[in-house]
Parts: structure tokens; C-alpha cells; sequence
């Protein structure tokens, strides 16, 4: 099935010790990486973490394939903030481009900020890669517990991030029908000039929202004929329990940020 | 719907999805299983002419299997969603074993008790799998655990859906969805099921395994309404009822109104192919083709 190129939010199926995980650690982990990234000072922090990644990425051999799907929505961005710092200045005068100066510093730089925003969105790759969906969402609901203490709908956001799981793939598959509907009459959606391509959006979108609203309240209706009244009262079927391997992975984790960190 | 095929075996349990209440036929003397009073709605937005439901008076009892037809616009699924308190009437009363869906206090109850199912399959599946799908209902209304997974077993084994249980729905075909739907209604063990225009989306095939599994519900003493714009399918029920503009005008046996030529253009509808064909053959009407020939 192709569909559309994105991978967000799609699950590698896999039997790897980093599939195998508790979704609760590697949800954790996953968001300690991203602080950690913004904290790292250097390139060898940064190089220490990219090998951090890049190991459990070998552990739970996920394709370069993937890899680079998941990178493409923001090829443009991370090339936009390379190139825009290449012009900060320090250190020597790498190239002049006419009046302007490419600098050393600058190009360390760009590089520095490039990577990193690769890294954040490769790291949340790697954890829905090798997290089903179903654990992920049981993972959130079950960190999330605690809020519904606080008397905040613990349960319900949990469910909100498991439909929204659930329904990119059909959204995906209708906004691939709809594409081939326009172009069966003669659209050329993503061709010529930019207001060109942004106009020729709309047609797409505007179905698509219709579709997704109708879904919306299909479901609504089903789900309250099946006795759906929110989280009160509700069976938790599944039970998540921490393993040995759960605690070496959090110590692993740990102590690589906190290398990263230092170094 | 492989029911005959796949059934569970040596669990004594594994026929109680089928038998959720016990086979008192069509006995006149029991209480109606769903009893719509002088049932009458008009859809508040602007625009809503006429109402969408008019004074509808009808009772469906355990283990009949009523087919609902009418043109578009006739008010077939606005009376389905009567039936489980997602819309409540402006006139009139609907109650489900006694209870009214205008009391909020029964509304749990009455879920539990009348299944819906929808057009679409896609829009109804609420999980990231085959099982979890089937669970949604039996957590919400707080099930212990091993029941639970009791229940699960027992409706994948119906369902012939063993296999996929830990499938993701974008994987399963259009009649797997529709299996899955039905699994996680089923399994929580309704007296009433309602289906509203459940076919419309599969192929013919599927559709027939979906019309065999719901004619072996009603002879294990569901009640079903069944809305369907597929003659042939209302062909096979006890009864028809009939509504045009948000009125029953007729509801009887399909014999009875499949000859009623006159009734059904008025309705806007067709009567079934073998009762077209019998009438261009002047033979006595028939509602099936092997009814015709032979």
C-alpha cells in the first residue's frame, strides 16, 4: 500500500528488545532524548547521542528506508536553517557568495542546528516505528493516570491519540483517492508555480475535512451505542509490567544523556 | 460468516453470543422486546420541512427479524437511532424491554441491551486492532478482565476473525471491517440488534454470509431491525414495514406487501426481482427465485 510517503505515527512490526519494550520507558526516553538534544552544548554530545540512536536503530533494524521517509517531511526546514546560518560570522571566510561571506562558525553552526532538528524527528520515528500503535496508546494513557487525579481526563486524551493513530491511515488512503479524482479531471495537483500548487490544495482539503468530520461523527454514534460514557467505570484490560530489560534500557538512557551532557 | 464452521470447540460458553437471550419465539404474550408509541421527530436545523418521524407506532418482539424499507428521506435511520436514545422523539415514547429512552438514567441499560450497526465500517472501529475493537464495549461497561477475554475468544471464534485478531483496521478488507463491527456489537450480547444498512458496503458475497448469520440470530431469539434498501434482503424477514415521508404505511408479512404494487410505487420502491418476474408471468407471487421455478 502506498500511501502518500508519511510515516508518522506508522508501526515497524518487529520482535527486536527495543520493540519488546515497556511503551511507558521508551515514551520517556524518547521525550528525555528531545530535552537532552536541546541541552547538548557541542558536536561530540551531539555525536554521542546521533550513535545512541543510531544503535537502537540497528537493534531494532529498522530500514534506511524508513528512515529517510520519516526525515523528508523536513528536508526543507533543515536545509532552510543550515543555509541561513551559514552567514554568521567567526572564524575564517570559508567561500564569499558576492557580497556575502561564508564563515567558518557558520557552517559548524547551520550544521549543529540541522542535525539536531534530524535527530528530534528521527528519535520520535524510532519510537512509534517500534511501538504498536495499541502500546502507545496504552503507554500515554497509563503516564497520563496520574492527571486523572487531578480530575483531568486522563482517559479521554489518552483515547483522542488513539483514534487519531487509528484514523491516519484511512485518512491517508482517502486523501490518495481524492488526489486521483482531481487529477481523473484533469488536476495537476503539486505542478506548476507556488501559488499554483497552493491553489490547487484546496480542492484536495476541502474533502478531506468533509470525509474526516463525517468519520467523526459516525464514530461518535458508534462508539456511545457501545456504551461509551468516558473513562469512569471503565475495565483496564491490559496491564503494562516493567521487566529487567525496562530498567537497562533506563540506566542505558541515563547514562548516555548524561554523557552527552558533560562532554 | 464461516458461523457454522468455526465454532469453539468444548467451550460451553461459545454459543452464548448467539443465544444472549433465551429463543421465546414470536410469543405474542411476551413483552415486546422494543415498542415505538406514537413516535414522532423533527430534526431541529433549519430546512426539516416535515418530520422526519410521524406518529410511527410499531413493537418488535425477541426473535422476530423486521426488515425497515423506504426511499431516501423516508426516516429509515432516523427510527434506528430512536432505538438505542441517540436521538429521543418530540412526541411519543420508545421503550426498550419497558425501559423509556427518555429516561436518562435507563440510557446505559438500553445500550446494553440494543447493538447498532452502521453503514459504514470503516467510521466504526474505534481501536488500533482486531481484538482491541471487540474489547471497546465490554470495557466500557466495566467488565471483569477475564470475561472480557472470554467474550474476545468467543467472538473472534464466531466470526472466523482468530487470525487477525492483532490486525490494524486499514489492513482488513471491507468484509473483515464488517466482521469486526459486528464482533464488538455482538459480544456484548444484545437483545435488539439494529442494522442500518449494514450490506451497502460489501460484495455479494459477503453479503450473503451476512444475511445467513443474521437469519441464524434471529432463530436463537434476537430481535433485529434491519434497514435495508436491498429488496431481495427484506424479502427474507417475518415482516416488512414500509415508510414513506415519516410514516408507516404498511406493515406486514413480505408477501403481503410485495404484492401491493400500487403501495410500493407510492412508497418510491421496487418490489424484488422473483415478484417482478411472477407478476410478468401472471403466476402467484413469489419471493424467491426457487419459489418461482419451482
Amino acid at each position: 500500500m502506498k500511501l502518500a510517503g508519511a510515516v508518522i505515527g506508522q508501526y515497524f512490526p518487529g520482535a527486536s528488545v527495543v520493540h519488546l519494550l515497556d511503551p511507558r520507558m521508551k515514551i520517556l526516553a524518547a521525550f528525555a532524548y528531545a530535552v537532552a538534544l536541546f541541552l547538548v552544548g557541542g558536536y561530540p554530545g551531539l555525536i554521542l547521542m546521533a550513535a545512541a540512536l543510531a544503535a537502537a536503530v540497528a537493534v531494532a533494524r529498522i530500514p534506511a528506508r524508513w528512515l529517510l521517509r520519516a526525515i523528508k517531511p523536513i528536508v526543507f526546514l533543515a536545509g532552510f536553517t543550515f543555509i541561513f546560518q551559514l552567514f554568521l560570522r567567526g572564524g575564517e571566510v570559508l567561500a564569499s557568495i558576492g557580497p556575502l561571506d561564508v564563515y567558518e562558525e557558520g557552517v559548524r553552526h547551520g550544521a549543529f542546528l540541522a542535525a539536531r532538528l534530524v535527530l528530534l524527528v528521527l528519535s520520535s520515528a524510532v519510537l512509534t516505528f517500534t511501538t504498536a500503535p495499541v502500546l502507545l496508546t496504552d503507554g500515554f494513557s497509563r503516564l497520563l493516570s496520574p492527571l486523572g487525579k487531578l480530575r483531568l481526563p486522563a482517559y479521554e486524551l489518552s483515547l483522542m491519540m488513539s483514534i487519531a493513530l487509528r484514523f491516519i491511515p484511512t485518512l491517508l488512503m482517502e486523501l490518495d483517492r481524492i488526489i486521483k479524482a482531481q487529477k481523473a479531471r484533469g488536476a495537476e495537483p503539486g505542478r506548476g508555480g507556488l501559488v499554483r500548487r497552493a491553489r490547487s490544495v484546496l480542492p484536495v482539503m476541502v474533502p478531506l475535512f468533509v470525509l474526516s468530520f463525517r468519520h467523526a461523527d459516525e464514530l461518535a454514534l458508534a462508539m456511545e451505542s457501545r456504551c461509551y460514557r468516558g473513562g469512569r467505570g471503565r475495565t483496564v484490560r491490559r496491564r503494562l509490567k516493567l521487566r529487567a530489560r525496562d530498567a537497562v534500557f533506563m540506566v542505558i538512557v541515563a547514562v548516555t544523556i548524561a554523557a552527552a551532557l558533560l562532554v | 460468516m464461516q458461523l457454522e464452521k468455526s465454532p469453539l470447540p468444548a467451550r460451553p460458553a461459545s454459543a452464548r453470543i448467539l443465544l444472549s437471550t433465551p429463543a421465546t419465539g414470536n410469543d405474542p404474550l411476551s413483552e415486546p422486546m422494543i415498542i415505538f408509541e406514537d413516535c414522532s421527530y423533527r430534526y431541529p436545523h433549519a430546512g426539516a420541512l416535515r418530520p422526519a418521524l410521524d406518529k410511527v407506532d410499531l413493537a418488535i418482539g425477541t426473535g422476530e427479524l423486521v426488515a425497515v424499507v423506504g426511499a431516501n428521506g423516508s426516516g429509515k435511520s432516523t427510527l434506528a437511532r430512536m432505538a438505542n436514545g441517540l436521538l429521543l422523539p418530540d412526541g411519543g415514547s420508545v421503550r426498550v424491554k419497558g425501559m423509556s429512552t427518555a429516561e436518562p438514567g435507563n440510557l446505559d441499560a438500553i445500550r446494553e441491551t440494543v447493538g447498532m450497526v452502521f453503514q459504514n465500517p470503516e467510521s466504526q472501529i474505534v481501536a488500533n486492532s482486531v481484538e482491541d475493537d471487540i474489547a471497546f464495549g465490554l470495557e466500557n461497561i466495566g467488565l471483569p478482565v477475564a470475561e472480557i477475554e472470554e467474550r474476545i475468544e468467543e467472538a473472534l471464534g464466531v466470526f472466523g476473525l482468530e487470525e487477525l485478531r492483532g490486525r490494524e483496521p486499514h489492513w482488513l478488507s471491507g468484509g473483515q471491517k464488517q466482521r469486526t463491527v459486528l464482533a464488538g456489537v455482538m459480544a456484548l450480547q444484545p437483545g435488539l440488534l439494529v442494522l442500518d444498512e449494514p450490506t451497502s458496503m460489501l460484495d455479494p458475497r459477503s453479503q450473503r454470509e451476512f444475511i445467513d448469520y443474521i437469519d441464524s440470530l434471529r432463530r436463537d431469539g434476537t430481535a433485529i431491525i434491519y434497514i435495508t434498501h436491498i429488496m431481495r434482503e427484506a424479502a427474507t424477514a417475518d415482516r416488512v414495514v414500509v415508510l414513506s415521508e415519516g410514516r408507516v404505511v404498511a406493515d406486514a408479512g413480505p408477501r403481503e406487501v410485495f404484492s401491493d404494487e400500487g403501495l410500493l410505487r407510492s412508497a418510491g420502491l421496487d418490489a424484488p426481482l422473483p415478484v417482478r418476474l411472477s407478476r410478468a408471468l401472471d403466476a402467484p407471487v413469489a419471493l424467491t427465485l426457487e419459489e418461482l421455478v419451482g
